[in-house]
């Protein structure tokens, strides 16, 4: 009993480190860029702030999503600049036919309170 | 015919009578014809004193009456190139912003162009996009930016 215990104990810490480590800011960047990417309006708001959750419209992640379509299918970020001070990112989000600028800014609480793409001229 | 030949005397010895008389006259009568003709003399120099007067006075105010439209016609000549320089300026100016109208309009159509061909929703906030690049070769990154919230 008792070392049933401490396997549970153990196991509840391995997954609160994992789940830790999922929400590092290029995760969480990374994962709203495949959902907007996939058109899943959910996913998209999943890590945004209730603030920015109101702002966002399915016709908007719609239009994203053609967006980051025309350049290909999505690969992955690349951190271009990382302020934890202001808890401002910016990515470089890689396509097979270009790329974007993918720029997030955190909450105190880790959630999105900006998510803005910019298109980069190749 | 006797009667014709009588009555024709008759008036030549008046006439003959009447061209006598001044010889005939005494010196009062002869001052007195002197001072009628001087009078007469005087009354005909005044006459014509006076209508000489009425007629330069008539010549003068025609003149003034000709300066008079002269002026008026000048007045009206500069207040119509005054008016026209004016209606050239406006026209100008009015040119100037037609122009400039259809500059911005043409740029409009082009943003509008630019969005659709992008995709992208109409109500989207500028946003300079130019991170600060870390070891890498820098991004040429678009002067717009798509998305949600203020970074």
């Amino acid at each position: 009993m008792k070392k049933l215990g401490i396997v549970l104990a153990g196991a509840i810490a391995l997954a609160g480190c994992a789940s830790a480590s999922a929400d590092t800011p290029i995760d969480v960047a990374d994962q709203v860029t495949r959902a907007v990417y996939g058109d899943d309006l959910n996913g998209t708001v999943a890590h945004f702030d209730s603030g920015l959750r109101e702002q966002v419209k399915t016709e908007d992640v719609d239009r994203l999503s053609h967006m980051m379509h025309d350049l290909g299918s999505y690969q992955k970020l690349t951190t271009v600049n990382a302020d934890n001070m202001n808890r401002r990112y910016d990515y470089q989000a890689a396509f097979d036919r270009g790329s974007l600028l993918v720029q997030t800014r955190f909450d105190p609480d880790g959630r999105v309170a900006a998510y803005r793409i910019s298109p980069v001229q190749q | 015919m006797t009667k014709r030949l009588i009555a024709g005397a008759l008036c030549a010895g008046l006439l003959s009578v009447g061209a006598g008389s001044p010889a005939l006259a005494d010196g009062a009568a002869s001052t007195r014809n002197i001072i009628f003709g001087a009078a007469a003399a005087g009354v005909g120099t005044w006459a014509i004193i006076n209508h000489n007067k009425k007629v330069h006075q008539k010549i003068d105010e025609k003149d003034a009456q000709i300066h008079s439209l002269d002026q008026q016609r000048s007045d009206a000549e500069t207040s119509a190139t005054s008016e026209h320089q004016a209606y050239l300026h406006e026209v100008a100016v009015a040119n100037h912003y037609m122009a400039e109208t259809a500059s911005l309009k043409r740029e409009v159509v082009s943003l509008k162009r630019q969005v659709s061909q992008n995709g992208a929703p109409a109500p989207v906030a500028l946003h300079p996009a130019q991170p600060q690049q870390q070891g890498q070769a820098p991004l040429r990154v678009a002067s717009v930016s798509y998305g949600w919230g203020a970074l």
